[in-house]
């Protein structure tokens, strides 16, 4: 017997004495009858058992079944569907109000984060029979990547749409994905009780001269709202606006101010925590192990103005000389058939108007409904202050896009290691 | 040659074709080799899949081994093989005190034992969080965890967890070794005036091939993991290959051709273990078992030592899984972003009445519980049923080019990441000749439950090996000369004794199949999200504390379904059936 075949079967020859019979097979069948202990005293009660046991495991296989006709009920609608990719908060809740009002068709919702669905589009584009309708997420260099692959609708925003000047700055050249809200990252979150005694930084620079690992900020590899900071961070101190094509020297420039930006913020112990929960954890503990962090505005938003009470009672938002633009934006795959792309605009009109607006903020007004709308005539919820107050820098997604890698490889190997 | 006698030639032929083998091979290709090959040609042939211009090129192998991602296959190689040398030392140490000596509580370590092969990495590695991060739970006990937490998030971390997660495989592989040595050898060394020291150096020996593939096994799943790589790796600054995949995986744009290059790596990764296994066992026999093995005598400790010795384990015991346990328990008592605030600590259910009337952005978990031990189900028989006939020919006393094949298939398959195997699902069940021509079963629970039998089968066949093993081929033999059928003669015979095991390998892959996460968030059904991919949305996020309620209550609902599946066995079984499991065993 091969050495190879012995590797986990370690115990070959039998311990159970009743093994070794061999010579007198007949024996073993009548060992085993009594080794079952099966007297005819005992057989009524082992019967009766059986019968619960096998009511049991039906009653738990039956219902189980149910999980293969859920497939069946999904992909056998009466009404055509599309399949919205989700990482909204609200999203549910906006696709059940459009779903009620248009009976034709009908948006069938895949919640997750950005990073799953976004490989899952990729992995589907790969294959060559995607399945995703629509996708709908924060931020724009996802967005601007996947129109670079050809993927996207292009026009796909709808003439109906009113923009106000924070939607109309984020607009694409081409119109491939719609701006559907606005929130600012790289806005300082702090507590009031641990940065007591600390004269709170007003401009961006200035954090680099706060005490000795007091800021801290998120992992971009791992919290979607971080890298679109740190481009913007090093668009604002290279001079790029969203609206210049920069040369790759201009780029290059930026890329090296932003670099020496984050590491005069290392040398001054600068913290990277995973994402927004451990970030804000880290302000909230007692002792409290971070003072101040520059994340994305909603997170913070969402812990102090909390309901039915307040999960940071003392915590508090300041925005700097600038924050960073980050968009929420909706696209639509140009493999649906006509018919199908002519429905998903219709939901791209209703998220882009201003009762679609409201059907968001309701979908999450303590979490992801913290936004600033893009559409003229819908004001932002009222725990947020104007958005001329952020001062928030918009990015070019399709300069800062393709070099996201790039970029969150240099943070990883020089800011985290 | 006349038509005719082709035909009968063929026919002939086809009559020697052994079908249940060739049946298995074609459930095998379409479960695992097939996606995992269209997933891993990426690599090579970028274009075949739209991801480049080149249809061959070797660029992608020379990045892969470059930089942060070169860095992390050697880390991932010195992890798994620092991890597999931890695991079986541990193990062999806990075995050989559960196992020879009459420490107190032996089921309850074994209990333990098994508790931990049921929670899930991540698990483990948020509990660990719960306990070491500033302001958790270690600080609420007066203990300065920075110190621990800056070790835990690194490589002593990494290597901790992976270790601990592969503890109780080696128990029970190296338990089941233990129990069929009898103490004859050790008397044998004494007597011949061998020192306690020289007397294990001799023994152990003979116990080579449980504790070499314990090795094996515990350096595959550590290779593999990515439940460390998603908690941990992230922000370990350390980087290891199933992090370095996952961020290749995850980037903007995803660079498949690389990630499939370090998905390669750690499949071969696995071939050294095993051909040094077989190396090392060539020519040597360990076969110590027969009808005339003697009961284990045990080590009588004295009561001191007996006390002593019990309340070493205990304490091993609970560093391992009961603080990383408390840790999510405690977490999921509060619902603020620490566990001590500045406000102090605020107890309460709050978390637990989140988890089931959600938030507004969150999904309940009622429905994905249920979505998932129905899963579990599916999951865990389909598992049982293939993982049994694997077993059996893994067992076959016939040693052929096919079962040597199956052999180290199976050991590289335990080396398969999940996300390697979703995105290779994607990437062939999803092509359009597929779709259009054969069946279109992307994003629906049977391709989901495919994948996760896919990812369970590897292991478990590994687990039942031995069981299967164990039973000599006359028992069924004398069934069927008495004139029972195949399927009397299996019920009759091989089940009686085989059905502990296969109870418990259907309950360990239910339990896996509730608290996977790789495979289940690339490939479920849209609306229909598995618990493990709603408590992953709540466990990034300020409601941290509801995720850990949903961690803990997953975990009641995977013992609660071990107690049910044991009450029916214990009920549906003759009494025999479970003492024939116990057969040989002093307790």
């Amino acid at each position: 017997m091969s050495s190879l075949v012995r590797i986990f079967s370690t115990v070959r020859r039998s311990a159970f004495a009743i093994n070794s019979f061999t010579s007198k097979s007949c024996r073993i069948l009548v060992q085993l009858y009594v080794v079952m202990n099966l007297t005819p005293k005992k057989t009524k009660r082992a019967h009766k058992a059986r019968f619960i046991a096998a009511v049991l495991g039906s009653t738990v296989a039956v219902s189980s079944l149910s999980v293969v006709s859920v497939s069946a009920a999904a992909s056998h609608s009466s009404v055509p569907t599309i399949l919205l990719y989700n990482a909204q908060g609200y999203g549910d809740k906006v696709a059940a109000t459009f779903n009620a009002t248009n009976p034709g068709f009908k948006i069938v919702v895949d919640d997750d984060s950005t990073g799953p669905l976004f490989t899952k589009i990729q992995a589907e584009m790969a294959a060559g029979s995607p399945k995703w309708g629509m996708f709908w997420a924060d931020g724009a260099t996802e967005f601007a990547a996947l129109d670079k692959l050809g993927y996207l609708v292009r026009y796909v925003i709808p003439k109906t749409a009113t923009y106000n000047a924070s939607g109309l700055t984020n607009v694409p050249a081409d119109r491939s994905f719609a701006p559907t809200g606005v929130t600012a990252t790289g806005a300082l979150c702090y507590d009031s009780v641990a940065s007591k005694g600390i004269k709170i930084s007003t401009t961006m620079a200035d954090l680099t001269t706060m005490p000795k690992g007091a800021v801290g900020m998120n992992n971009p590899s791992q919290s979607g709202p971080t890298y679109p900071l740190i481009a913007g961070v090093m668009a604002h101190l290279g001079g790029i606006t969203y609206e210049e094509t920069p040369t790759t020297a201009q780029v290059n420039s930026a890329i090296k101010k932003g670099e020496s930006f984050y590491l005069a913020l290392k040398k001054n112990g600068l913290q990277v925590h995973e994402t927004n929960g451990p970030t804000l954890g880290a302000m909230q503990s007692n002792p409290a192990t971070l003072d101040m962090a520059t994340i994305q505005s909603s997170a913070c938003y969402g812990n102090i103005d909390a309901q039915p009470q307040s999960l940071w009672s003392t915590g508090k938002v300041k925005y700097l000389d600038y924050s960073v633009a980050l968009p929420s934006n909706i696209a639509v795959d140009n493999k649906l058939s006509p018919a199908l792309q002519a429905d998903a605009e219709k939901f791209v009109a209703f998220v882009t108007s201003a009762k679609g607006q409201l059907a968001m903020q309701k979908g999450d007004p303590y979490g992801d409904g913290l936004f600033w709308p893009v559409i003229k005539g819908v004001n932002p919820e009222k725990f947020l202050p104007a958005y001329a107050s952020a001062r928030a820098y918009a990015i070019n997604p399709y300069v800062w896009g393709p070099l996201e890698n790039q970029i969150n490889t240099w943070f990883t190997n020089n800011i985290i290691n | 040659m006349t038509t005719s006698t082709l035909t009968h030639r063929l026919v002939a032929r086809l009559r020697r074709v052994r079908w249940s083998g060739l049946v298995l091979w074609i459930v095998l290709l379409l479960l695992i080799v097939i996606p995992l090959v269209a997933f891993v040609l990426v690599a090579i042939s970028p274009r075949l899949f739209r991801q480049g211009p080149s249809y061959f090129t070797l660029s992608n192998i020379s990045a892969a081994f470059q930089g942060y991602t070169g860095q992390g296959i050697l880390d991932s190689l010195w992890v798994s093989t620092l991890a597999g040398v931890f695991a079986v030392s541990f193990a062999t140490t806990i075995a050989w005190i559960v196992q020879r000596t009459n420490i107190f509580g032996r089921r309850i370590w074994s209990g333990s034992m098994w508790l931990l092969l049921l929670v899930p990495t991540w698990m483990t590695t948020l509990g660990w969080i719960d306990v070491v991060q500033p302001g958790e739970l270690g600080s609420a006990l007066g203990v300065h965890t920075l110190f621990f937490y800056h070790m835990f998030f690194g490589a002593s971390g990494i290597v901790f967890v992976n270790a601990t997660a592969s503890l109780p495989f080696c128990y029970f592989v190296i338990s089941v070794g233990m129990r069929g040595l009898g103490s004859e050898f050790e008397d044998a060394a004494r007597v011949h005036g061998a020192s306690r020291l020289l007397t294990i150096r001799t023994v152990l020996p003979i116990i080579a091939p449980a504790l070499l593939s314990a090795f094996a096994i515990s350096f595959a799943e550590t290779m593999s993991d990515f439940g460390v790589a998603f908690t941990l790796g992230s922000t370990s600054h350390f980087p290891i290959a199933t992090y370095t995949l996952f961020n290749a995986i995850y980037a903007f744009p995803a660079n498949f051709p690389v990630a499939a290059v370090i998905a390669a790596v750690l499949i071969l990764s696995t071939v050294p273990p095993v051909f040094l296994q077989a190396r090392v066992m060539r020519g040597r026999s360990y076969a110590v078992l027969s009808g005339r093995t003697k009961a284990v005598r045990r080590l009588q400790f004295s009561p001191l030592a007996r006390i002593g010795v019990t309340a070493a384990v205990g304490i091993f015991m609970f560093f391992v899984i009961g603080l990383p346990l408390l840790g999510a328990i405690t977490s999921s008592l509060t619902n603020s972003s620490s566990f001590i605030t500045t406000s102090g600590i605020h107890w309460t259910f709050q978390s637990y009445r989140d988890v089931f009337n959600s938030l507004p952005s969150f999904t309940s978990l009622g429905q994905p519980l249920w979505t998932s031990s129905q899963l579990g189900i599916y999951v865990a028989t389909g598992t049982l049923i293939l993982a049994f006939v694997l077993a059996k020919r893994l067992a076959s006393r016939t040693s052929g080019i096919s079962q040597r094949i199956a052999d180290v298939f199976l050991l590289g398959s335990i080396a398969i990441p999940g996300i390697v195997l979703g995105v290779g699902y994607i990437f062939f069940f999803d092509q359009r000749f597929i779709t259009s021509h054969i069946v279109d079963l992307y994003e629906t629970m049977p391709l989901l439950i495919m994948g996760l039998i896919a990812s369970s089968v590897p292991s478990q066949a590994r687990l039942l090996t031995g069981p299967v093993g164990q039973i000599q081929s006359s028992l069924n033999e004398a069934a069927r000369v008495h004139g029972a059928s195949k399927w009397r003669a299996f019920l009759t015979t091989s089940m009686p004794l085989l059905s502990r095991a296969l109870v418990w390998a259907w309950l360990l892959t239910f339990t896996k199949t509730i608290s996977e996460l790789a495979i289940a968030q690339i490939l479920y059904q849209p609306g229909h999200e598995p618990a493990s991919v709603v408590i992953e949305t709540y466990l990034g996020t300020i409601f941290a504390s509801i995720g850990s309620a949903a961690t803990v209550i997953t975990l009641v609902e995977m013992i609660g379904v071990i107690a049910l599946v044991l009450t029916i066995f214990r009920l549906a079984t003759p009494k025999g059936w479970r003492r024939v499991g116990e057969a040989g065993v002093r307790s």
